[in-house]
């Protein structure tokens, strides 16, 4: 019986591995694909004989890119604009979910609140309205627009907030016999436990602020002042034929679109591989949440 | 959005050659380098001058500012520290003629700055000028944002700027609404969809240059069956992703890799107004004609001759650079796409325009294009003059100051503010002439009209550079592609492409309606997203050919009928 | 437990979130009146005139609309059910295997995609897809019929699921990574002491652990039942598959391009938004009702 049982198993667990290796690979292709694009050659990436190696190996498209200004000034941008975004997001979210985490009956206004913040999840005014406030705020070409212009994370709010409240009550009533404040029971014993969550949360919010083009192309009305994927995305527009010139003709014909193009796609996903494996950990290292009371 | 690439690629350097040397039509000619001061030139023209008329060349008493929404090339690199808001032209402007252009935005050409004008036409957060297309220009004369500019024009636009619009007739009727002038127009050149053919594979087939559907057919049956383009070789490549089957009366992509040669060869236009028998108007895509036609492609898709791929395809071009194909249909400057990307990896690609196919009783038939760009002026301006000066200006305004400054370099776009495309109709038929007739020594570079011709003139300059003899066979192997590289490009275009567009003899269809009608703004979407998926449908078989029946019937009850009524009252 | 001093403190930490919803989330909604306006960029929006449901109506009327409407829900419905089963499963499957290294670096592959914008993997998908392409190949070397996969009606709202699916399990499965980690381990090794199997540990502890985290999800997910996902459908769609891959969003955004009907694009994306409330309202109101489970 045991062994019979504990061979299932093994098949089971051999099976698993295999689905899972597949399964990686099959996502990892078409960043391989993407990579070995853009080190080929135009004209081999044109034929589309390239697929999982670069034929014809260059750097002109990593080159092109890089070689340029507004480039590196974008980058810092975006830089800048995810740093403050995920600060900002980061501790109105944890603010807002404690008390958000209390019943009603704790805390009265809760649930006026919290359908206030399903309607802001569900409706918008549109784009034109959207605009013309953030102009009178004074959000044109300015870092803030991208930062705050997106709105309050909703979504994110209300997933701390589950995951605050279905963390055990004991833990905060002991800190309330130990005479602890609301401020020292969230930063000091909530924090530190709502950590799996918040960084979860925190990957959202970097994702979004670094992968987000079009407010820029709204608020900022000089390419001086975009974010690198408005940058990215403008460059890889393709050009007004009406109004196209000698020097336009020459470019196209020098440089395909087609591994520029995976070069710059590739250069934008760059910082957050990087990161993500850093905030992995935090999954990783999770507590709590196994206290929901079923 | 990738077919409007380098579309008009000939009506810019058109204009280029206008910009360049000054000098526009007849009367203007003396404004050029010759006169010492720009406001000196008016005294050339021989028009009599009205009392009053002020001079379209005169310096502003003080600085006047201008803000303009701009589509910038993000790609193009300027002189030292210049940008598209301070460079030698803006400088030139404000110095000269105390014209200062500030950026209200900046947005790159193309999506982004589409997008840029519809937001600040509908957040009614206009800057003074900016470029916008025919739905734009339509929505804000409906939310009365644009100025008259009827009045400014008369007073202050050159002569030659004049003779520029009235040697396009109708184009300003087109922007005039209720007797108000709401926009300049840019001009086009008519261009009809040649057939582009690799003629080193129909030597190698030993086969003629089509002229009709069936030679085509044939044709293009024999590059699949001997595998001229490889293992995968496709037939005719034409719409590819997000394309079009045909030009339409709105949306004019100069026929590049669409099919519209085969409709006109069977006497059917789709996508506009036609008259029937009786002289009413009627829609193309509704007639027997476009049934038949589409009959022929569903025929010609389920043998292959047609791509497999059309309609999802991501780009046509890239399949004519890799060499898969030999056979699409395009304006005559499509030498300037793909081929030479297909030249460069194989040498004996041997690109050819023809004139064909011819219909039945051997007319070879197009439609025309409309122009889709349009200069507009906030009717909060102040100073609606500004805008017709620099147009004047830009186009003739060139003194031998501007030459120096410029140090012959061809301003663009990017330079330019408000750059708008105008000329008169001649241009490519000249520059390709008059190529034919330097190159055959019939005519020396002095012969050239520089001042009216200067692009033709520039060409002629290097033609010698890029041509091999023998000079009248426009062959790859007689080109010479190395020694004027920039220029090769559009020599070839021009003679290759060029010459066979303007030896046709071309039996031109006009639509009747060159804008939306009252009904159209509601129902249009609906419409054409019905023709675009039967059409479609039928040509890849997964809808019968009788369908076509049925969406002719849809058609006309959603809307169809009331919309022709409206477009006969346009006749 | 009640703690009424402790009040005032609360309002002061929802204070900083609050001002960032009323300013940036609040003032633009004024803009839904352009649903019953007859929009006039002249004007602006509260001056433009009323026109009361006309907007609405000439929606209904739009032949197309049904067929929107139901290419929509199906699509999106689809996307939703994918999008929590695979990545639940996913996250079940990776969470039987101990191997940290191994299960790190699976975490991380197929969280890949997700950065891909629709652009470039709708470019991949054409390219894979396409006539003579890699899957039509492999067909061929079963004796299947090369074809057009991309111009099939049937096939083309399948292809939209799966390639959203592949695109977003991985990212979707990060929360139920982290629902899953915090599964108290003395819980297992209790179960193991019982000897309680490995299919037994995973149905009586895992799955009722991490289906609280599950429904949260679908719950909120449902707002979106009319957000079949514009980005991904523009970049794959063309007229011979309108009839099964049109949604909301491409109609509206074509008749936006031949001309710019806000009134309508506004209504319509009302009447999205009131849809998705009224679901999460009802879903809210079930699960308090029968589960005794608050969603939010």
């Amino acid at each position: 019986m045991v062994t019979e049982r504990s061979a299932l198993s093994r098949l089971f667990n051999g099976l698993n591995v295999v689905v899972l290796i597949l399964t990686m690979l099959l996502c990892l292709l078409p960043v391989w694909y993407t990579l070995s694009i853009s080190l080929s050659d135009k004209a081999a990436a044109a034929a589309g004989t390239v697929f999982l190696w670069p034929k014809g190996f260059t750097f002109d498209s990593y080159r092109t890119i890089v070689n340029d200004s507004q480039f590196l000034r974008s980058f810092f941008i975006s830089v800048q604009r995810v740093a403050y975004g995920s600060a900002i997001s980061f501790f109105a979210i944890l603010l807002m979910s404690y008390p958000l985490s209390k019943t009603s009956k704790e805390f009265r206004p809760r649930n006026i609140i919290m359908w206030l913040l399903i309607f802001v999840m569900l409706f918008n005014g549109g784009l034109v309205p959207w605009y013309l406030t953030m102009k009178s705020l004074g959000m044109i070409n300015s870092i803030w627009g991208l930062v705050l212009g997106g709105g309050l994370p909703v979504f994110n709010v209300i997933l701390v907030m589950n995951y605050i409240r279905n963390m055990p009550k004991e833990l905060e009533e002991s800190a309330l016999i130990d005479g602890a404040g609301p401020w020292r029971i969230l930063f000091s014993i909530l924090l530190p436990l709502a950590m799996p969550v918040l960084a979860t949360v925190l990957v959202f919010t970097i994702v979004y602020h670094w992968n987000e083009f079009f407010q820029g192309l709204v608020l900022m009305n000089k390419a001086d002042h975009y974010p690198l994927q408005s940058y990215i995305r403008q460059v890889a527009v393709v050009i007004d034929p009406t109004k196209m010139d000698e020097e336009s003709v020459k470019r196209m014909s020098n440089l395909s679109n087609q591994t520029l193009n995976a070069a710059k796609i590739f250069i934008s996903m760059l910082p957050l591989l990087v990161i993500y494996p850093f905030l992995q950990k935090y999954f990783v290292k999770g507590i709590t949440l196994g206290s929901v009371k079923g | 959005m990738k077919k409007h690439l380098l579309l008009l690629l000939s009506v810019i350097l058109v204009a280029m050659s206008l910009s360049a040397c000054g000098g526009g039509n007849k009367n203007a000619g003396s404004n050029a380098s010759n006169s010492p001061d720009a406001s000196g030139g008016n005294k050339g023209t021989n028009t009599p001058v009205v009392e009053e008329v002020v001079d379209p060349f005169a310096k502003f008493d003080e600085p006047t500012e201008i803000s303009v929404g701009r589509g910038i090339d993000p790609n193009y690199k300027f002189d030292g520290t210049d940008t598209s808001e301070d460079n030698v032209y803006t400088r030139w402007l404000k110095d000269k003629y105390n014209i200062v252009v500030k950026h209200a935005w900046e947005a790159a050409n193309g999506t982004d700055y589409q997008q840029k004008v519809s937001l600040a036409i509908s957040s009614n957060d206009l800057p003074d000028a900016m470029i916008v297309n025919e739905t734009q220009l339509r929505q804000m004369v409906k939310a009365g944002q644009l100025a008259d500019l009827k009045e400014v024009y008369e007073k202050y636009a050159s002569p030659a700027l004049k003779a520029v619009y009235d040697s396009n007739p109708g184009l300003l009727d087109s922007v005039t609404f209720d007797g108000k002038l709401y926009a300049l127009p840019e001009t086009t050149l008519p261009s009809a969809p040649l057939t582009w053919i690799r003629k080193d594979w129909l030597d190698q087939l030993g086969l003629e240059p089509p002229k009709t559907l069936e030679d085509i057919e044939k044709i293009a049956q024999a590059f699949i069956d001997n595998k001229m383009g490889g293992e995968n070789t496709i037939g005719i490549v034409g719409t590819q992703q997000g394309g079009t089957l045909y030009s339409t009366f709105l949306n004019s992509t100069d026929h590049w890799y669409n099919f519209s040669s085969i409709f006109f060869a069977n006497g059917a236009y789709p996508g506009i107004w036609v008259k029937d028998a009786d002289g009413n108007a009627v829609y193309g895509s509704t007639t027997p004609e476009t049934k038949e036609t589409l009959a022929l492609m569903r025929d010609w898709y389920a043998k292959g001759i047609l791509d497999k791929e059309l309609g999802v395809r991501k780009s046509t071009g890239e399949v004519v650079a890799s060499g898969q194909t030999g056979i699409f249909f395009g304006p005559w400057w499509s030498a300037y796409n793909n081929i030479p990307d297909n030249i460069k990896n194989d040498p004996k690609a041997n690109w050819r325009a023809y004139a064909a196919p011819l219909d039945a009783s051997g007319k070879f038939n197009s439609n025309s294009a409309t122009g889709s760009s349009y200069l507009v002026v906030s009717k909060n301006y102040k100073h609606p003059e500004t805008v017709i000066k620099m147009t004047t200006l830009h186009q003739w305004g060139k003194d031998e100051e501007y030459q120096t400054l410029t140090a012959g370099k061809q301003m663009t776009s990017q330079e330019v503010p408000l750059f708008l495309i105008l000329g008169a109709g001649d241009q490519l038929e000249y520059a390709v002439n008059s190529l034919r007739d330097y190159l055959a020594g019939k005519m020396t570079l002095e012969d050239f009209d520089n001042n009216n011709y200067g692009w033709a003139y520039e060409m002629a300059n290097h033609a010698l550079n890029v041509k091999k003899d023998p000079m009248d066979n426009y062959d790859i192997e007689y080109w010479d592609q190395e020694t004027d590289a920039g220029f090769f490009t559009h020599l070839y275009a021009h003679l290759n492409g060029g010459s066979a567009f303007v030896d046709a003899d071309i039996n031109w269809v006009r639509s009747i309606a060159t804008a939306q009608t009252k009904t159209m703004e509601s129902r249009w979407t609906n419409l054409k997203k019905l023709e675009d998926e039967t059409f479609l449908k039928i040509i890849m078989g997964s809808a019968d050919l009788d369908s076509f029946d049925t969406f002719v019937e849809k058609w006309k009850d959603q809307g169809g009928d009331k919309i022709t009524e409206e477009v006969n009252e346009l006749k | 437990m009640l703690n009424k001093g402790f009040n005032k403190h609360y309002y002061l930490m929802l204070l900083p979130g609050l001002i960032w919803l009323f300013f940036y989330n609040l003032l633009p909604m004024y803009g839904i009146l352009t649903a019953f306006k007859e929009f006039n960029p002249g004007l602006g929006i509260l001056k433009s005139p009323w026109v009361g449901l006309e907007n609405f109506q000439y929606m209904f009327e739009l032949d197309d609309s049904k067929l929107i409407f139901r290419n929509t829900i199906l699509i999106a419905f689809s996307k939703m059910v994918g999008n929590l089963l695979v990545p639940l499963t996913f996250a079940l499957m990776l969470n039987e295997v101990k191997h940290k290294l191994f299960t790190r670096t699976v975490q991380t592959a197929v969280y890949l995609p997700h950065f891909l914008s629709w652009v470039i993997v709708a470019g991949m998908m054409l390219d894979i897809f396409s006539y003579n392409g890699p899957v039509n190949s492999l067909l061929e070397v079963l004796g299947v019929q090369p074809m057009m996969f991309f111009t099939n009606e049937r096939l083309f709202p399948a292809l939209l699921v799966g390639s959203d699916v592949w695109k977003e399990f991985g990212f979707n499965a990060i929360i139920f990574f982290s629902a899953l980690t915090s599964i108290n381990p003395e819980m297992y090794e209790a179960a193991a002491i019982d000897g309680a199997s490995q299919w037994k540990r995973l149905t009586k502890i895992t799955i009722p652990s991490i289906l609280p985290v599950a429904v949260l999800l679908a719950t909120l997910s449902l707002g979106n039942i009319l957000n079949a996902g514009f980005d991904q459908i523009f970049n794959l769609y063309n007229p011979s598959v309108y009839s099964t891959g049109d949604i909301i969003d491409t109609w509206v955004y074509r008749a936006g391009l031949i001309d710019m009907q806000y009134g309508l694009a506004t209504a319509v994306g009302l009447l999205k938004s009131v849809v998705g409330f009224v679901l999460i309202t009802v879903s809210y109101s079930l699960a308090y009702r029968f589960a005794n489970y608050r969603i939010f």
